[in-house]
Parts: C-alpha cells; sequence; structure tokens
C-alpha cells in the first residue's frame, strides 16, 4: 500500500450512525405528537415527508451545481467520486417527492397524478438526475464524462427554480408554498418546527449516504490504480 | 478563445434556451384550467373540448346522492360567474362548500351543465392546529386559485 | 382506504427505500475492501 492511499472502514462513521435514529425520532414526533389539520385531518401528516423529500432533492442539486461549476472552472478531480453519488441520492429524494406526493394526493385532492406545472416539473427533475446516471456510466473517457455530466449538474439545477416558482407563474392543482411566502407562513408554529426538524434529519441523512458512497467511489479507483500497477510491474514494465 | 470559455458559453447557451423553451411551452400549451368566467367567455370555442375548470364550491349548492353516487354543485369565482356541474362518483373527503374545485370534462351538448369525469380538490396552502380555532381562510383559498402573480 | 392507511404506506415505503440504500452501499464498501485486502495478500506473496 502506497502512502496517499486511504483506508477505509466499513462501519459509517458514528455521525452517519446517528443520522437513521434521529430522522426515525422526528419522524414519530411528526405522526404521533404534533395536533391534527383543521382542514385535512390525519393525512396532512405526509407533509413533514413530502416536503423534506423535496427540499432534499432540491438542497441536493445546489450541491450538484457547485461540484459541477468546480469542476469545469478548476478541473477539480473530486467530481469523480462525488458526481454519481450526489445525483444517485438526488434522484431518491426526487422520486421519493413524487411518491409521497402521489400517496398524498389521492386522499387530499382525489387522484394520484395529474399533469399540472409543479407535478410535470418535478418529473423532469427525476428525469435529468436519472439522464445523469445513464450519462455517467456511458462515457469510457472519465475527463469527457466529467464534463458532459458537469453541463448536465447545471441544467438540473436550472430546474430547481422552475419547479420552485411554477405554482406562482401557472394555475396547477398543487398549492402555492406555505413557508417562503409573502405574508408570513401559512403554517401553525407546532407544524413548522416539526417539519424544520424531519427536514434538517432527513438532509444528515442524505450527506451521510453521499459522503459514504462517495468514499467507496474514491475506494474502487484506488483499486482500479493497484490492479493497473501490479500488472505493469508483472509484465517487467517501468510503472 | 479558451476551450474553458467554450466549454462555459456553451453551457450558458443551453441553460438559456431549456429555461426559454420550458416557459414558454408551458405558457401556451397548457392553461392547466380556465376560471369559470374564462369558460363562459369562451364557451362557444371551447363546447366540444375536454377541459378543466377551476373554482370555488358555491355555498349551499352541493347535492349529493349517495346511493346513485350522483353529485350536483356549483362552481364559482370572484367575477359571480356560476356553472352547474354533474359528476358520477364518490367525492374526496375534503370535498365541501367553499372548497376550490378543479373538474376535468366538458360541457352537455345545449351548454348549460359541464360534465365532470375527474373531480379533483383545490385546497389552499393553509395548515392549522385545531387550538387555534380557526375556519378556512376564504380569501387566501380565492388567491391561491383566482390569481397569479 | 383510510387517513392511516396512506400515512403508513408514504412513511413505509420511504423507510424501507432507505434502509434498502444503505445497505447495499455498505454491501459495495464490504465487496471493495475484500478485493483491496486480497490484492494486498497478492502482492506481499509475489515480494
Amino acid at each position: 500500500m502506497k502512502d496517499g492511499d486511504i483506508n477505509f472502514k466499513i462501519a459509517p462513521h458514528p455521525w452517519m450512525i446517528c443520522s437513521l435514529p434521529l430522522l426515525l425520532i422526528s419522524w414519530a414526533y411528526g405522526l404521533f405528537i404534533v395536533p391534527t389539520d383543521i382542514h385535512q385531518g390525519e393525512v396532512y401528516r405526509i407533509l413533514f415527508l413530502h416536503v423534506s423529500c423535496a427540499i432534499n432533492a432540491f438542497a441536493i442539486s445546489a450541491v450538484l451545481f457547485v461540484c459541477s461549476v468546480q469542476c469545469l472552472w478548476k478541473n477539480n478531480t473530486h467530481f469523480s467520486y462525488w458526481g454519481l453519488p450526489i445525483a444517485e441520492t438526488g434522484l431518491f429524494w426526487t422520486i421519493f417527492t413524487l411518491i409521497t406526493g402521489s400517496i398524498w394526493g389521492k386522499p387530499t385532492w382525489g387522484v394520484w397524478w395529474t399533469w399540472d406545472a409543479r407535478l410535470t416539473t418535478t418529473f423532469i427533475l427525476a428525469l435529468m438526475y436519472a439522464g445523469f446516471m445513464v450519462l455517467w456510466h456511458a462515457a469510457d473517457n472519465s475527463s469527457t464524462r466529467n464534463k458532459s455530466c458537469a453541463i448536465l449538474g447545471i441544467l438540473i439545477f436550472a430546474d430547481v427554480p422552475i419547479i420552485y416558482k411554477s405554482v406562482s407563474w401557472w394555475r396547477t392543482l398543487h398549492q402555492p408554498p406555505s413557508i417562503l411566502r409573502t405574508g408570513g407562513a401559512t403554517m401553525s408554529t407546532p407544524m413548522l418546527m416539526t417539519l424544520l426538524a424531519v427536514l434538517c434529519c432527513t438532509l444528515l441523512v442524505s450527506a451521510a449516504l453521499i459522503r459514504y458512497r462517495a468514499q467507496n467511489r474514491q475506494l474502487e479507483s484506488q483499486l482500479e490504480q493497484q490492479m493497473f500497477e501490479l500488472e505493469s510491474s508483472q509484465k517487467g514494465e517501468p510503472l | 478563445m479558451h476551450k474553458k470559455t467554450k466549454l462555459l458559453a456553451g453551457g450558458i447557451i443551453i441553460i438559456a434556451t431549456i429555461l426559454l423553451m420550458s416557459v414558454l411551452s408551458l405558457q401556451q400549451n397548457t392553461v392547466y384550467f380556465y376560471t369559470p368566467s374564462e369558460a363562459m367567455a369562451q364557451k362557444s370555442s371551447l363546447s366540444h373540448k375536454k377541459i378543466k375548470i377551476g373554482g370555488i364550491i358555491q355555498k349551499g349548492s352541493v347535492d349529493w346522492q349517495a346511493p346513485a353516487l350522483s353529485l350536483r354543485f356549483v362552481v364559482t369565482d370572484t367575477e359571480d360567474t356560476h356553472i352547474p356541474i354533474e359528476h358520477t362518483g364518490t367525492p374526496p373527503d375534503m370535498f365541501k362548500e367553499g372548497q376550490g374545485v378543479v373538474v376535468d370534462g366538458r360541457f352537455n351538448t345545449d351548454g348549460s351543465t359541464f360534465m365532470a369525469e375527474t373531480l379533483m380538490v383545490k385546497h389552499s396552502e393553509e395548515y392549522q392546529i385545531p387550538s387555534e380555532g380557526k375556519s378556512m381562510n376564504t380569501d387566501l383559498l380565492k388567491k391561491s386559485i383566482l390569481e397569479k402573480e | 382506504m383510510n387517513a392511516t392507511a396512506y400515512i403508513a404506506a408514504a412513511y413505509g415505503t420511504t423507510l424501507c427505500a432507505l434502509v434498502l440504500f444503505w445497505v447495499r452501499s455498505i454491501r459495495q464498501r464490504i465487496q471493495l475492501v475484500e478485493m483491496q485486502q486480497s490484492h494486498l495478500r497478492t502482492q506481499t506473496t509475489q515480494s
């Protein structure tokens, strides 16, 4: 083993292990302790999950944007390790935004799905994240792969403000924002605080997942390098 | 020109194009729903098309015949336009007088009633705990359905 | 279906998928670490 090589442990970092129980505690608070909503009753509790998933998908696109810009601007090699895990986790939360939204839509709106502007633009976000993953695996050269994926990473981020403003720009079935709006939040404080707690815990889980998977990528490329060096030495060629 | 600059310029152009295209296409083609006033004004051109109408369920207009699954009500907006709606099927739990609604269907042959195939409740962005004892903020609901920035 | 069923479906699927995602990531790590160790062993036997 060379000096520059990193020896990763199998167990995730302690605070990463903590993130999942913390998330479960915040879920339990949202499910059993916070009072019901006067309009929707119990079913509104999906809000905590749905909104957290959505904000995670958006936040991850911002991280992807920063990484992509760094990759294009400074030829940063971090993108080789971080790019794919970020997109994978982003896709995960986007898919669960759509799934939980659909499950919430049936009892409140009366339909599982409708092609309104908010739902359509979120669907496009999922497609773009999936496209990123396809492009990543399709490229045969890591330099062109990084560049083309970084451009797509910037485009993915460009979709997020459209999703956010879709409910204000167009008529939709989806309701406008409850929190970040002119005239103050239209959500009771206990609900808002619970939502923030669930959101923070979800962000923690996301960060842990991305970091762990990025380390896997790093380990993988390290292994490839070692294999390559072994092969070269077996052939008796100078390194 | 430097390679990086070219790449950046290309990226910006692609972003701008996609943003512009999506904004334009959504504005032109996807009028998600018409308000009752718009639907009445364009009734002759819309009469044979499958459209969506979104508005407020008028107070005192709901007639629900559970055994026949027949639902009749009137949808209205801020401009005092009233459209009678007919729908077959159980409405969602949140369907009630004064609530927002989006109906998908078409006008009947004489244009007097809108036959809704799909009925969707459009609620406002308000979430309140019961102890605060407030009733539904109707102004907020109207704004959320009928007014855009 | 009542509200509880919808809530359980939403939270249940998300939790299952999240756990599965974690398990897959850890299994990937185990595999990589094992490969690295076996590679180190071949290196030591050669020298």
